[in-house]
């Protein structure tokens, strides 16, 4: 059974759309290594919960990827690979990485899920990305034990961790896949079909 | 730049299944989570530095020099949890102004701390153990991802040192045109115009790989043949069965002691008095 | 093996392509039929399509890339339609680096092997059988990315022998390699012919090292069309015209001066062989290794040709300014692999330097060196008697304009207008901007692009604006890197005559190049190095009686100088006058 690009199925990757997937997984991947360092370095300037307001890029990943390849599993898929270059490039996070990877994919997976991946406005991007940092505060809660610490924190680390998503990984994501795609590079990916 | 956190060698946590290694690192790495006391993570750790050099060959000393620079993370982490903790509290350590530091809440800080260096520790010892296309064998034949999918995280490795030499050479390009600056915002701004470049070059990298699979068959067939494939082995599980059992022990070995803490300690307690 | 019943290996069909519903056709009515066995070598510029014909050969149009398609491609009697062919066609592609998708060597042969079913048991022999036919049976287990460009090209290959096609489809596989690399890909290409009954469909530039293995010749043109098929004496013979003179192979450009000199050709030689018995047979008074080469030196000496010393060692002598001194130069990689050795380099004012040299001998790193890219661990620099290590930064950038290989890599803005004022911004205020930019548009061929995205522009165009903003401050030093790198000789020409129009202009150009045809038409003065030092300059025609020079760092000569080697003098096709000399010792004047 030989299948090909006119394959109207809607929930079978190329491979085009897979390796690109790839590619840009790794691209941030990469990124979020150096801004990791950047995070570490700024925490003393922000505070533990301050430092939250730059936490939105992580989630970025989630958004950008379905936004161009636009199937079902980009999501996750993207976050997890995203993980494993940090985790193969030395994150101190490690595996965890790569399970909180999959949580927050899982979280934008789950928004586009609910409009059977055909929405990719700016409102769904965001909300994807809202609500991929809200997984991760939950993984987070459990990883580093939330639950212990006073509720005016929790609620902060919560809290900052919204906005920071809405626009460094929904707005932020739309404007880098707009820019992309008007260099011309995306002609073969479904971002550009519209 | 050669990327190559992999060290080849021949323990038993070389030869072992990357899927299942996998699962059970995170487990020994997901433990103690559950709890709230220093000394389990501590426990843990300890732990992952045997099983680094029985069943690794891998030397402590080692495993914790590459975790050095780190240090500094794990300092801050055990502040801030210390000075937040919310919990029961009793003996009072510091009064600085606003600032309160109870016993308990520098246990707990320390605890937090400890854990983020499990963490550490057990993925530097799943990296420098699992070679990448073992690990894209393993999550195909025992996670039964699609294929496809599979190969798709080996390329991802492919693209790991393309794109970090790809951009040495925007950063050298951008500089030879001026305007380079020190600095945080600066740093950012770089972050954003480097990305465009690098994403579009990769994309284009990325097409053609897809080219070149498709060209010899990737995706086609229904049948397919593996060169390396990965099995489970009897080893595999019973590394994890003895992994289990490990854990089991060293919990209820910490509670003998009296120094489990945390909402699990009760039902661990409650299980020993049986 | 897939062995085809029918007498053609590869049918087109009256076949047109397009990417675009509605939009141009890049390939039109294009019909041949290729025998089994047959080797095809299809040229023509760049863009024409031929790339988009290899792609529809193997189906990878419309399976992998959406096109539209009219007509048939039959594949030893099969349509090629919707499916892809596994195993009966292999392609090789122009880049490397994107071929290859495994992390080590061994895996990559097996991927085909993989898709094809083959068990597992098999795979082993398949693997090492086209390792060693490919030179890389010692690297089976090597990681990939440790590897040349021109072996990841080799292996690229191997990965497609294992495979077993009966026809290959070779897309500009030379285009990104070196010198050496490309000299074993031939080798490896010979082999392949020699060794089994093979369809070979083959796409280059590279037509003087192409044309000794071709049974026939398929020529196209900007439109889509074929423009010439046939036997290629046939095809050569009769001369293209206009502009598809370019594909003209040295050989026949050499023997249609000869012809219109008066001397009668009965058959155009095509390869080195057949040129040299020519040339003997007209000029039989040359004598083997002797002959032109001493009776050439005591005729009128070339004024034209700039004597400059020939030892690596810079000249301090003439009193013109030094525009770069490099002087001991050392410098080492993080991860200690030595870059450059003690690099001594001479470049006057106004001169134009090749600067050559196989992959990894150091070219790119003394470029960064000198732009203050990178700072060397020992050894003094210096730019017009300024040392480069008091020089901050920002200040190299009043030198040097420095293109990259990759034009993309500099791009800064999304508009060719905004990206040329970035860089005139730095010196000129914003009042002259509008000026400066209109001035730099007209002079490399840009207007009416001022608000495109410089990512969508056409690969010369990127060139051009990459070098438009190297020049904008008017900097005395323009360093050049690979700026022909995967062009046809037709585009490469157009920039070149850019950039001689901006040596005419006075400034100083050094060009980092492996294409020897690069050099002996523009160089005035070449640098080759070799493992970090640069162990000889001088001018080409110098070089090219180093024969150990050449050796040692792989480089290869143009089909002009070979000729000439072996007719006694090696820059003897180089000047323009070779017709009257040879005539001339003929008739026995000399």
């Amino acid at each position: 059974m030989k299948k090909n690009i006119n394959d109207k199925s809607w929930a079978r990757w190329t491979t085009v759309e897979l390796i690109v997937t790839a590619v840009i997984s790794v691209a941030f991947g990469l990124l979020f290594m150096a801004y990791s360092l950047l995070y570490v370095a700024l925490v003393p300037v922000f505070g533990q919960v301050g430092i939250m307001i730059f936490l939105g890029l992580y989630y970025i990943i989630g958004v950008l990827v379905p936004y161009i390849v636009r199937r079902p599993g980009a999501a996750i898929l993207a976050s997890f690979l995203a993980a494993l270059t940090e985790l193969a490039v030395g994150t101190p996070f490690g595996i965890a990485a790569l399970w909180a990877g999959l949580v927050q994919g899982a979280g934008a997976e789950a928004v586009f899920a609910v409009s059977r991946w055909r929405n990719y406005r700016w409102y769904t991007l965001i909300l994807a990305a809202i609500v991929s940092g809200i997984f991760a505060f939950g993984y987070e809660y459990i990883l580093f034990s939330y639950g212990s610490l006073e509720p005016v924190v929790r609620i902060g680390l919560f809290l900052v961790r919204i906005p920071s998503a809405a626009v460094l990984a929904g707005l932020l994501g739309k404007v880098i896949g707009d820019a992309l795609a008007r260099t011309g590079v995306l002609r073969s990916l479904r971002i550009s079909k519209r | 730049m050669i990327f190559r956190s992999y060290t080849e060698g021949n323990s038993f946590l070389h030869r072992m299944n990357p899927a299942m290694k996998l699962l059970t690192l995170s487990l020994f790495l997901m433990v103690p989570t559950l709890f709230l006391d220093p000394a389990t993570p501590l426990a843990f750790l300890l732990l992952s530095l045997l099983l680094a050099l029985i069943l690794g060959r891998i030397s402590p000393f080692k495993l914790l020099h590459q975790m050095a620079p780190f240090f500094v993370v794990m300092l801050g982490i055990c502040v801030f949890s210390s000075l937040f903790y919310g919990g029961p509290k009793s003996e009072l350590l510091l009064h600085l102004g606003p600032v309160t530091v109870y016993r308990e809440g520098v246990a707990f800080g320390l605890s937090i701390g400890l854990r983020f260096l499990c963490v550490l520790s057990y993925s530097s010892i799943f990296v420098r153990t699992t070679d990448p296309t073992l690990l894209a064998s393993s999550l195909i034949h025992q996670v039964h991802l699609p294929y496809r999918i599979g190969y798709t995280v080996l390329t991802a490795y492919r693209f790991i040192p393309i794109l970090q030499w790809e951009l040495s050479n925007i950063r050298d390009a951008h500089k030879i045109r001026g305007g380079y600056r020190e600095g945080i915002w600066a740093r950012l701004g770089r972050i954003r115009r480097y990305g465009i470049p690098l994403l579009s070059n990769g994309i284009r990298r990325a097409e053609r790989m897809a080219i070149s699979m498709d060209a010899r068959g990737f995706g086609t067939a229904l049948k397919r043949t593996y060169y390396r494939p990965t099995s489970l082995r009897t080893s595999d599980v019973l590394f994890l069965i003895g992994s289990v059992l490990v854990i089991v022990c060293t919990l209820i070995g910490l509670n003998r002691f009296g120094l489990l803490r945390g909402f699990l300690a009760g039902v661990a307690e409650s299980l020993v008095e049986h | 093996m897939t062995e085809f019943m029918t007498e053609f290996a590869i049918e087109v069909d009256r076949f047109s392509c397009r990417y675009l519903e509605n939009g141009p056709w890049v390939l039109e009515n294009v019909s041949f039929q290729i025998r089994r066995g047959e080797t095809v070598l299809l040229l023509g510029p760049s863009g024409c399509g031929k790339s988009t014909l290899a792609l529809c050969l193997k189906g990878l149009i419309p399976h992998t890339i959406a096109g539209e398609t009219r007509g048939k491609v039959r594949i030893g009697g099969t349509s090629v339609g919707e499916e892809i062919e596994i195993s009966g066609e292999g392609i090789v592609f122009q880049d490397p680096e994107s071929q290859l998708i495994m992390p080590r060597v061994d895996e990559e042969v097996a991927f085909g092997l993989e898709n094809m079913a083959v068990p597992l048991s098999s795979m082993d022999e398949r693997i090492d059988r086209a390792l060693s036919k490919c030179g890389l049976a010692s690297y089976k287990k090597q990681l990939v990315e440790t590897l040349s460009t021109g072996q990841m090209q080799r292996l690229a290959l191997a990965s497609v022998m294992a495979m077993q096609p009966s026809i290959f489809i070779f897309d500009e596989p030379t285009a990104n390699l070196d010198p050496e690399g490309t000299e074993h890909f031939y080798q490896d290409l010979r082999a392949l012919k020699g060794s089994m009954e093979v369809t070979i469909f083959l796409i280059e530039h590279r037509i003087d090292m192409a044309l000794p293995l071709v049974d026939r010749v398929l020529l196209m043109d900007q439109n889509g069309r074929i423009a010439a098929d046939g036997e290629p004496h046939q095809v050569f013979e009769n001369g293209p015209t206009g502009r598809d003179r370019i594909w003209l192979p040295t050989a026949c450009r050499l023997t249609e001066m000869l012809k219109n000199g008066g001397y009668a050709v009965s058959r155009t030689p095509l390869s080195l062989d057949e040129t040299e018995a020519l040339f003997r047979r007209v000029f039989p008074r040359l004598q083997i290794n002797s002959g032109v080469s001493e009776r050439a030196s005591i005729s009128h000496s070339d004024p034209a040709v700039p004597r400059h010393s020939s030892v690596a060692s810079p000249s301090a002598s003439t009193d013109k300014v030094p525009a770069i001194a490099v002087r001991g130069v050392s410098y080492s990689y993080p991860s200690g692999q030595v870059a450059l050795d003690r690099a001594d380099l001479h470049i006057d004012e106004g001169t134009f330097l090749a600067l050559i040299g196989a992959n990894g001998s150091g070219k790119s790193t003394l470029a960064k060196a000198i732009s203050g890219l990178i700072r060397p661990k020992e050894g003094q620099i210096s730019l017009f008697n300024q040392p480069a290590n008091r020089l901050r930064g920002s200040q190299f950038m009043q030198y040097i304009g420095y293109v990259f290989q990759n034009p993309e890599h500099q791009f800064v803005t999304e508009r060719v207008e905004d990206e040329l004022a970035y860089s005139l911004k730095r010196q000129y205020p914003p009042e002259d901007l509008v000026f400066r930019t209109g001035e730099l548009l007209d002079s490399f061929a840009l207007r009416g692009f001022e608000e495109a995205n410089p990512f969508s522009l056409s690969q010369g165009q990127k060139r051009r604006l990459s070098v438009a903003t190297m020049v904008a401050l008017k900097q005395p030093i323009l360093i050049l890197d690979e700026p022909t790198f995967g062009q046809d000789p037709d585009s490469a020409r157009l920039l070149m005559q850019h950039v001689q129009r901006l040596h005419k202009q006075g400034k100083t150009i050094v060009l980092i190049t492996h294409d020897m045809h690069l050099v002996l038409a523009y160089g005035e003065l070449t640098a080759v190095m070799y493992r970090g030092r640069v162990i000889f300059q001088g001018t080409p025609d110098e070089l090219f009686r180093e024969s150990e020079i050449l050796v040692r760092a792989s480089l290869s000569p143009p089909f002009e100088v070979q000729l000439g080697q072996r007719l006694g003098d090696p820059s003897l096709f180089t000047r323009g006058d070779w017709l009257e000399r040879l005539s001339a010792l003929q008739s026995g004047l000399l």
